[in-house]
């Protein structure tokens, strides 16, 4: 049986190396985003608007 | 700036350009493929331009729209392209790979597999939620404390030219000048209770017994919903009316679309004081028609869709389709009712709204709480919820299943719950429910929002297009209220049962 795990490791790393890359850069923007929001609230109840 | 961005997109295009020499040197390209990846490019080439030059120009609404307009289809088109072209070629080329990559497959990550590391649990660590609860006690009551407006002063300062004499207390009632032929003229303060909590109003009436002014003194409902009803000149409508109206939404008085329950909160405060004032200052007889359960299609379409949130079968292929469009148009578009963490931690302030007019607000947040705790179940999350539906459209659409980096993802649920905690704090110590709600729902389905809310509802659609469940799983705070209330109730349950 030829061993071709070569082969499916760089498909799996093909597949999901830029995805996650992508993933953390979505997941970690989305919440600065959040954390500004609610910073932008805070600000807004402190100076009373 | 904008050269910056004009520099950028000259990068990118190159990149793409590149990129579809070389890919079209690995796979046979056809018309249909070159017209996919081009026009998908060009798509989200544009929003780029578009959202940073709407950014730049201080319209943030219309940068969020120009992105999902054409951002959003560009990105379906290239990766629908990408996975009809590399399907493709993995069929004609590389079958046996395949077959033995699916074999091998695992499930994509879920917060449910990743556990806590031990040094999370033990230490200072265990002690954090209890530190958390505690401050969320101590912010709850300074709130309180320190909250509460002075309706009466702000009445004063804006009628300087008038002489106000206070003659009630509990509503607030101004009587301005001296009586005249036996009727006076009023000025009463009176709340109508919404989903984010009260909406105060003061209401002049004149010695005809007829509303001559209507302004909001006070609200805490959801900047969205306001500025509908703002939009709609929606107040205008008392003015010149007797005080003896009916005073209901959907007979003598027009609902704003969007923001039903913000209109019927508002109504419901003019009502009041109009009423109190005919019987109490005029002796009028009460002729109004009284408000009826309000129970229409709107609710039977809610309690159909909640109970049929119970039944296993519903949620099965090809059902579960059918019921989350169902969700999505129903509670989504139609009555823009999702449950957010406003609506939550209104609840927990003792801002509950009359079921008589209510009883979505009643069925989907009390019945989704009173399941939890009598049955043990989130009926809610993953199958009431549209924006769930709307994420699993658009993951269903790309296929992808991506997940952040393994560090990360272990930190996701500490992380949704610091969220939570955070908005929390916020809303306790503003006393303002909508102040920490960052969820796009209401934005999303009414199309309409305020700040760097717009920023994050894009950024929750193209998460969710690259991975399943994406809010919901990383950030959503009614959700995670809903995980610490189950959670809570099965160690009670526990602890009842070693008893």
């Amino acid at each position: 049986m030829p061993d071709n795990t070569y082969e499916k490791k760089q498909i799996k790393s093909d597949k999901t190396s830029p995805g996650i890359v992508l993933s953390t850069a979505i997941y970690i923007v989305t919440g600065i985003m959040i954390l500004a929001y609610l910073y932008q609230s805070f600000g807004s109840y402190i100076g009373g608007n | 700036m904008m050269g910056l961005t004009w520099y950028i997109l000259g990068l990118l295009t190159t990149g793409s350009l590149i990129f579809l020499w070389k890919f079209s040197q690995r796979y046979a390209f056809k018309w249909h493929t070159w017209s996919g990846f081009g026009f998908g490019i060009v798509l989200i080439l544009f929003s780029i331009a578009w959202g940073v030059g709407a950014v730049l120009e201080g319209v943030p609404r219309a940068g969020s729209m120009g992105i999902l307009l054409f951002g959003l289809p560009g990105i379906i088109l290239v990766t629908v392209t990408l996975r009809y072209s590399t399907n493709r070629l993995e069929k004609r080329q590389v079958s046996h790979i395949k077959e033995k990559v699916e074999v091998t497959k695992t499930p994509p990550i879920s917060l449910k597999t990743v556990q806590p590391t031990t040094s999370q649990k033990s230490g200072w660590w265990s002690f954090l939620p209890y530190v958390a609860y505690v401050s969320l006690v101590i912010a709850f009551i300074f709130g309180i404390i320190t909250g509460g407006e002075d309706y009466e002063s702000m009445i004063k300062a804006k009628y300087t030219d008038l002489v106000l004499e206070k003659i009630h207390d509990d509503p607030v009632v101004f009587q301005v000048g001296e009586k005249e032929n036996g009727q006076g003229e009023y000025i009463l303060i009176q709340e109508g209770q919404g989903y984010g909590g009260p909406f105060v109003f003061a209401i002049r009436i004149k010695d005809d017994a007829k509303i001559h002014e209507v302004f909001p003194l006070a609200d805490k409902e959801t900047p969205a919903f306001i500025k509908k009803i703002k939009e709609a000149n929606y107040r205008n409508q008392f003015i010149g009316r007797s005080i003896a109206d009916n005073f209901i939404v959907g007979d003598d008085i027009d609902g704003v679309s969007g923001a039903t329950v913000t209109t019927m909160a508002a109504t419901e405060a003019v009502r009041n004081g109009a009423h109190i004032a005919a019987v109490e200052y005029f002796k009028l007889e009460p002729s109004w028609g009284k408000t009826q359960w309000k129970f229409g299609l709107d609710e039977v379409l809610i309690l159909i869709i909640f109970i049929l949130a119970f039944i296993p079968q519903i949620h099965r292929t090809p059902y579960k389709y059918i019921y989350m469009a169902m969700s999505i148009g129903v509670v989504g578009f139609y009555l823009n009712a999702a449950v957010s963490i406003g609506s939550l931690s209104g609840l927990l302030m003792g801002y509950i709204p009359n079921a008589d007019d209510h009883l979505i607000w009643w069925i989907l947040v009390i019945g989704t709480i009173a399941t939890i705790i009598l049955v043990g179940k989130n009926v809610y999350c993953y199958k009431i919820c549209p924006f769930y539906g709307v994420q699993f459209f658009l993951n269903k659409i790309s296929g992808n299943r991506f997940n952040p980096s393994p560090a990360l993802l272990r930190q996701a649920r500490p992380v949704a719950n610091g969220l939570l905690w955070l908005a929390l704090m916020l809303i306790f110590l503003s006393q303002l429910p909508s102040a920490g709600a960052f969820e796009p729902f209401a934005m999303m389905f009414s199309l309409d929002g305020v700040g760097i809310q717009w920023y994050i509802l894009p950024l929750a659609i193209f998460g969710s297009f690259f991975m399943s469940s994406f809010w919901c799983r990383f950030f959503c705070p009614a959700g995670s209220a809903f995980s610490i209330l189950l959670k809570a109730r099965k160690k009670v349950v526990t602890l009842l049962a070693s008893k």
